[in-house]
């Protein structure tokens, strides 16, 4: 992808919310493994969050992927890597609402693990994001 | 089970299915687009030498029609279609009048086109005609350029010399290496304009031409009949637009052979990716804060809770 093909308002919409995305995944993780009352209100706020601008990220990535690529889902590796972090954000957060505290934080602990992966698959692995 | 995680888990399951399932989920593009799809995309402006009617002898003060076919070859639906597209018919060595040479076609979908010139044999000799098509695919402003010149020659009236050999043996071809697709410069600095030429007989002269916002021109000359060295040092104006280059090289040939290569580069400041780590930082200070407003609630809260039990 050619410099060109970032000048979009997409621009400031799509990677601050895949950002955001895996901050808060983060905080949810170190707030499940560094607080007792796991039930806070913070906790679920963060697990809420996470899940939330990780679905975000992933839907205004396919529709800026439409608008400059023709196409909303090309199964390149962020846009995989990105599916399967939500997955396992997904399981984490109901797992924490199942109040199966031991497994939603090693659920949590994945999803952390596949957010570094994720970010750091454009200088990593050859794709439609290898632009950075 | 709870609403919530039935409700994560229904929306996450629902995501999955969907893309899985979607027409794209073959592995490749719809549509494809350049060096972004990892060269799926493919798209070329094309002089089609075989739909070329083109004549082989032409009377001194005779009209006759030239039909040149062109192309727009494409392997994607959506944003295929070329615009500004524009044919142009010259002649080499004047023994030919072309009557209004350039024809603007405007948009070309993908598919063929037709273009039709009413030439006129003005002297004695020899001449080649050279064609010429430019389009850009406004989708991300690449330049397309194809150019052709019918071998052998058009006799005109009646020759005293002997028809000039074909050229078709070693055929001109030009490439633009810089700018290459996508890049900015910045405005009032200075950058190489890079081509490679192939074939022809040399010496080779060059002619750098460019054009601000549109392919259509009016094009303005950058340098004319330099030496063909390969590259030419040039200060961009003081703009921030869309610029086309395009080079054409010349052979000392008989007849003589050209070629044309057009590029693009966008003049301008780079500032996206200033914006993009303010924006990114201003993200990232807002979860921090709010991950230390809420532990700190939490904190309180704690503290409270266990002065309760205390008391």
């Amino acid at each position: 992808m050619s410099s060109h093909d970032l000048n979009s308002a997409m621009l400031f919409v799509h990677p601050p919310l895949a950002i955001a995305g895996y901050a808060c995944i983060f905080v949810f993780t170190a707030l499940l493994f560094l607080t007792r009352r796991r039930e806070a209100k913070a906790t679920r706020l963060f697990g809420l969050a996470a899940w939330t601008f990780t679905l975000l990220g992933l839907v205004t990535g396919m529709v800026w992927a439409q608008v400059a690529w023709g196409t909303y889902w090309s199964w390149d590796p962020k846009e995989t890597l990105t599916l399967m972090l939500f997955v396992a954000v997904s399981a984490s957060l109901a797992l924490f609402y199942e109040k199966q505290w031991k497994t939603a934080k090693w659920a949590s602990l994945v999803s952390c693990v596949l957010s570094v992966v994720t970010a750091s698959s454009s200088f990593l692995i050859a794709g439609l994001h290898s632009f950075l | 089970m709870r609403k919530t995680s039935v409700a994560v888990l229904f929306v996450a399951f629902a995501v999955v299915l969907l893309l899985v399932f979607s027409p794209a989920s073959s592995g490749t593009s719809t549509n494809p687009c350049g060096q972004c799809h990892l060269g799926k995309y493919v798209q070329h402006l094309d002089v089609l030498e075989g739909g070329s009617a083109v004549l082989s002898q032409i009377g001194v003060g005779e009209t006759e029609n030239v039909t040149v076919t062109i192309e727009n070859s494409v392997n994607a639906v959506t944003y295929s279609a070329l615009s500004g597209v524009s044919v142009t018919l010259a002649s080499k060595n004047g023994d030919i009048s072309v009557g209004s040479p350039t024809v603007n076609i405007g948009s070309l979908p993908a598919g063929t086109e037709k273009v039709t010139w009413k030439i006129t044999g003005v002297s004695d000799g020899y001449d080649s005609l050279v064609i010429t098509a430019m389009g850009v695919n406004t989708h991300y402003n690449l330049p397309f350029s194809d150019s052709y010149s019918p071998s052998p020659s058009i006799a005109v009236g009646q020759p005293t010399t002997a028809p000039p050999p074909s050229s078709a043996t070693n055929p001109l071809s030009i490439e633009l290496t810089s700018p290459a697709r996508g890049e900015r410069w910045s405005p009032g600095t200075s950058h190489s304009i890079n081509w490679h030429t192939n074939g022809g007989t040399d010496p080779l002269t060059v002619t750098i031409e460019c054009s601000l916002s549109t392919i259509e021109g009016p094009w303005t000359t950058i340098a004319a009949g330099i030496a063909d060295t390969g590259s030419f040092a040039w200060e961009t104006p003081n703009v921030t637009d869309t610029l086309y280059l395009r080079v054409f090289a010349v052979d000392s040939g008989n007849p003589v052979q050209d070629a044309l290569a057009v590029g693009a580069v966008e003049v301008g400041e780079d500032t996206g990716g200033l914006i993009l780590l303010g924006t990114v930082s201003v993200v990232l200070l807002v979860v921090a804060g709010l991950a230390v407003i809420f532990y700190r609630k939490w904190r309180a809260q704690t503290r409270e809770a266990s002065g309760g039990h205390a008391q």
